[in-house]
């Protein structure tokens, strides 16, 4: 019951921000006037401006940080690993890069292989840090993350320098951004709520599975099996996001942790809590990067870096200091 | 007799003899010591003039026409003169013999003799031969010489210079010059010489200073523009290398020239061209530069390019280490004669006419220039207004920005490195297509490296811009005298309207719309004009009147309505007629003529015109729409138009009858009250947005409530009473 409350308290602070996204922007426009485009009342500029621009970027913001949280807190789940993000594990990168051969060879299929190639990815660093001795310790799981990253974002720079015809479409995507959004866009981006309800269904699994592969054989619960479903999910819906919006890091670090001090550990809370979470700071990132310089853009990802480093700093050292 | 005869005889043969055999037999100086006349003598030198005579006679000699001796009878005479004063002195011997005198002139140039006394220069203390000058500084000869002079002149390097006995040396070029001076005396030839060496030194934006002796011969260039600049000096023959991204002049393909990298300056490949000189722009690396400098021992010139100023100052740096300084001046005279042209023109515009430009080089994020940038400050000389002047350098602009402000004018550099042209993404793109600029096909793309380059082509790029916003300043304020009275009306800073019906000033915006093409537009005996303008396609003035063979005088209303007509339609399935010496009709039918397509012609009440039966007869209609009642057009009318058409009368007893039945054939959405029967911006709004236009009067007005009661239509009240505008808002 308390945790209904504060979910829907959390609900209504999305809204709120959402509306923020909307009211606020370089260029003022008075709520009335908001209000009269919204009803359908106005044609001219703000229309475009509040129907064609704010909106879908508002819907795009707030689909992108639910989906990148979502996936993050399935991914600390798992790998019982507080640092684990799509963005430190590598994913996104993968995703980018498979974004990128998609657009630059094929003009299409971006979105598939965005998935397949965050597949693969996670295929890699996961199989690269489980041969490391000793299972499957924290660093070395971070490790091998930040290698292949760095592996696949050099590997997309060459594929954009050697096609410098399409480079100049997707260099800003890739450095994360939410400024293009528009409504074909956002018609993608919706498909992250079913499959986050996919997820959801198995939270009960997750939470079994974050008690470790014993337990979970002991409950009953077939856990490679699960694993597995769960990773591919929560990187479909990674690839996604990142195809649409390119690498925005740190949210999905971020916000499991916060859903977690609210909340606790079971993920039937925590998956819904840190998946607004997520969209809440996304839209505020975006408004941060829409007003932050005035009548000009910043990629939000800087934004995200920004506020996520320390942040990322703090639960290093913290580890440090417990083991 | 006889004996006289004799005597005279004699004494002829005598004369004969004396001037057959001459009085004087020689005569003889002692200065040359022959006998020729002219001499030329140093001072204080003493001459024996002799005269040798053939008869015993009298001399007389003359020194300067004054008689200074004389010997009487004698054979031979001399004179002894000491010239002790330079001049020109005559001497003359005459010799008299009875009648018979002969004269002996000498001439006696007296001169005195010539020395160099002393020499100076300004720039070496001692009178040393050989001395250093930095170019653009002089060096002042003077030679103090005594003596008479012929002739003295100044020769550098072999040609003459100058004549006189000082000499301002002030080279145009650098290198060795021979300087000579000679003088010519009456003794003789005397000369001095001089070895200058004049060098160069310049200092470059580090603050390197470079000097040169001999122009250099062996460049390399570390940027494109840099190597334009080179090339418009007239030194590009010189060039051994270059950056990867120097392709203009187009001939630098055809030389053999080296490439020492893009951003990446390759030294080992520039110390193996052996350059004597190399240079880098503002977007080299400091260290790079350094580098060649200090451990390579290569000269480096540095240069900024930061303005135009600063661009034709690096001509003309470049001009005169190549000593070519008059090739980069003629370049740097015509550029800023182009770049004054332009400035002309922005200057003269008022701001109000100044389109709005948008330059942007990506897409989706799109990136342009605001300020401080290159871009910025050509939009602005070319009389432009950026709409990203309100950022610093380059950055992505918000979207939403670029919507508000709506740029009149979109341009694009031409594809860089094979990217797709970033205007047709936009024209493609769902919400930027919204653009003004779009929509009007305002969109221009212009060659990158005009643009982007600070070099000499930079005033082609300048040009671009001003012949783009020349083409498309927004439009001049409108002076409109219609039946209405003077409205005079400046556009509004941004000239989009949304269509909603708000306020007077938009009102007066849509107004300027209709006219923007056509800035100055006045009308004599203009009473019910305004409608005919209204209701056509667009607005015609006298004189356009072109596609018909017709042509009509325009002597009155009904010639105009006639001349409008046949200028818009060859055909008309129907025509409106309604009465042409009141508008209220005329107004109430523009909307109908609008949404239909067909011309107003008019006509009297009882008397159809000719012209106006002409056009009829000329157009050939089905049907002839008559506005207004009886009492506007009268029977007699609508009987002789019946013969050619089918006839419809839409009219009731008074206006307010009238416009409703025209309101109610085209069931409109919106409508236009109004209680004043010549409202021009009420017509302006009708034929603007095909809204019909309802008149209502104080005793009329419940026919106006129902009307709008059964449609329902958005209402406008447009110089409406507020006492009935407040009852109809009652009512409703």
């Amino acid at each position: 019951m308390r945790y209904k409350f504060l979910f829907l308290l959390l609900l209504a602070i999305a809204a709120l921000v959402f509306c923020l996204e909307v009211v606020i922007g370089p260029v003022r426009i008075s709520l009335t006037e908001i209000i009269k485009v919204l009803l359908g009342n106005s044609t001219g500029k703000y229309n475009i401006i509040i129907k064609e621009l704010r909106l879908p970027r508002a819907v795009l913001a707030f689909t992108v940080g639910f989906s990148l949280s979502t996936a993050g807190a399935v991914y600390q789940g798992i790998f019982k690993n507080p640092m684990a993000d799509p963005y430190v594990l590598g994913i996104a990168s993968g995703a980018a890069l498979g974004m990128s051969i998609g657009l630059v060879y094929f003009q299409s299929y971006y979105l598939i292989l965005a998935f397949v190639a965050a597949l693969i990815t996670l295929f890699l660093v996961y199989s690269i840090a489980s041969h490391a001795k000793g299972g499957l310790p924290t660093n070395t799981l971070l490790l091998s993350g930040i290698a292949i990253s760095l592996l696949f974002s050099s590997l997309t720079a060459l594929i954009l320098y050697m096609n410098s015809r399409s480079a100049t479409m997707i260099i800003f995507t890739l450095m994360g951004t939410i400024s293009n959004a528009n409504w074909s866009q956002v018609k993608i981006s919706l498909s992250i709520f079913p499959i986050f309800f996919l997820i959801y269904i198995f939270s009960k699994e997750l939470n079994i599975l974050t008690l470790g592969e014993e337990n979970a054989k002991v409950m009953g619960v077939d856990a490679e099996k699960f694993k597995k479903i769960l990773l591919v999910l929560s990187t479909l819906i990674t690839s996604i996001s990142v195809a649409l919006c390119g690498i925005i890091g740190f949210v999905g670090l971020i916000t499991p942790h916060m859903a977690r001090l609210m909340v606790g550990q079971n993920f039937r809370y925590l998956l819904p809590v840190s998946a607004v979470l997520g969209a809440i700071l996304i839209l505020i990132a975006d408004i941060l990067a829409r007003t932050m310089i005035s009548q000009a853009e910043i990629p939000i990802n800087i934004i995200t870096t920004l506020f996520g480093v320390p942040f990322f700093l703090y639960l290093l050292t913290r580890g440090g200091k417990k083991q | 007799m006889f004996m006289l005869k004799r005597v005279v005889l004699f004494l002829v043969v005598l004369l004969t003899l004396g001037s057959t055999y001459g009085l004087v037999q020689n005569w003889n100086n002692s200065y040359t010591g022959d006998n020729s006349t002219y001499l030329s003598v140093p001072v204080n030198t003493s001459v024996n003039f002799s005269l040798y005579l053939n008869q015993r006679s009298n001399v007389t000699w003359f020194l300067n026409t004054t008689n200074v001796s004389r010997d009487s009878n004698v054979n031979s005479s001399s004179f002894i003169y000491n010239f002790t004063g330079a001049g020109t002195y005559k001497i003359d011997a005459n010799s008299i013999y009875l009648n018979v005198s002969e004269n002996v002139p000498w001439l006696v140039d007296v001169y005195q003799p010539l020395n160099i006394v002393s020499y100076f220069n300004n720039v070496t203390d001692s009178n040393s031969a050989y001395f250093n000058l930095s170019l653009g500084k002089s060096v002042y000869f003077n030679v103090n010489r005594s003596g008479t002079v012929v002739n003295e002149s100044w020769i550098v390097n072999g040609t003459r210079a100058y004549n006189g006995s000082t000499f301002i040396f002030s080279p145009e070029k650098y290198g060795w010059y021979n300087i000579t001076y000679v003088v010519y005396g009456k003794n003789g030839i005397k000369t001095l010489s001089w070895g200058v060496e004049v060098y160069l030194k310049v200092t470059d934006v580090l603050n390197n200073t470079l000097i040169f002796y001999t122009p250099p011969t062996r460049i390399v260039t570390l940027a494109p523009s840099v190597t334009e600049d080179l090339f418009a000096a007239g030194m590009g023959k010189y060039l051994v290398g270059a950056d990867r991204y120097s392709n203009y002049p187009p001939e630098i393909e055809k030389m053999n020239i080296t490439r020492v990298g893009g951003l990446i300056v390759e030294a080992g490949v520039i110390v193996n061209l052996t350059p004597d000189l190399v240079i880098a722009a503002n977007t080299t690396s400091i260290m790079e530069i350094n580098h060649l400098r200090r451990s390579l021992g290569i000269k480096v010139l540095t240069t900024n390019s930061g303005n135009i100023s600063e661009i034709m100052s690096n001509i003309l740096t470049i001009g005169k280490i190549g000593n070519k300084l008059a090739i980069a001046r003629n370049v740097t005279r015509n550029m800023t004669q182009r770049i004054d042209k332009v400035k002309k023109f922005s200057s003269s515009l008022s701001s109000s006419r100044k389109p709005s430009v948008f330059y942007v080089i990506w897409y989706p994020s799109l990136w342009t220039g605001g300020k401080g940038t290159y871009v910025n400050n050509l939009i602005n000389m070319a009389g432009g207004v950026n709409v990203a002047g309100g950022l610093n350098g380059w950055k992505i602009i918000n979207k939403e920005v670029l919507i508000y402000k709506n740029p009149d004018i979109i341009i694009c550099p031409s594809a860089m490195y094979g990217a797709p042209n970033v205007c047709s993404e936009i024209m493609n793109d769902s919400v930027l297509s919204n653009l003004k600029a779009v929509k009007d096909n305002k969109m221009y793309v212009v060659n990158a490296n005009i643009v982007n380059r600070p070099g000499p082509r930079i005033v082609d790029g300048l040009d671009f811009f001003y012949n783009v916003i020349k083409q498309n300043l927004r439009p001049a304020p409108v002076h409109v005298s219609l039946g209405g009275g003077n409205i005079q009306y400046t556009p509004p800073e941004s000239t989009i309207f949304t269509g909603k019906f708000q306020d007077k000033s938009e009102i007066m915006g849509v107004f300027s719309n209709i006219f923007r093409y056509k800035p100055v537009f006045q009308v004599e005996n203009s009473m019910a004009v305004a409608p005919l303008l209204l209701s056509n396609r667009f607005p015609a003035i006298p004189g356009v009147v072109k596609k018909k063979a017709t042509k009509l005088e325009i002597k009155d209303v009904y010639h105009y309505a006639a001349t409008v007509a046949l200028s818009q339609y060859f055909f008309a399935k129907e025509v409106i007629v309604a009465r042409g010496n009141l508008d209220v009709d005329s107004y109430a039918a523009i909307s109908l003529a609008k949404k239909n397509g067909i011309p107003i012609l008019f006509t009297g009440s009882q008397q159809l015109p000719q012209v106006t039966l002409n056009v009829i007869k000329d157009l050939k209609p089905k049907k002839i729409i008559i506005v207004g009642g009886t009492n506007a057009v009268g029977n007699k009318v609508s009987e002789e138009l019946s013969k050619y058409a089918e006839i419809e009368r839409i009219g009731g007893a008074t206006r307010v009858e009238t416009s409703i039945d025209i309101a109610k054939k085209i069931k409109p959405d919106k409508v236009i009250i109004t209680d004043y029967n010549s409202s021009t911006e009420a017509a302006v709004l009708s034929s603007l947005y095909n809204v019909p236009v309802v008149y209502v009067s104080q005793n009329k007005l419940n026919l106006v409530v129902d009307f709008l009661k059964a449609y329902k239509p958005e209402v406008l009240f447009v110089d409406v009473n507020p006492s009935i505008k407040k009852r109809i808002e009652d009512e409703i």
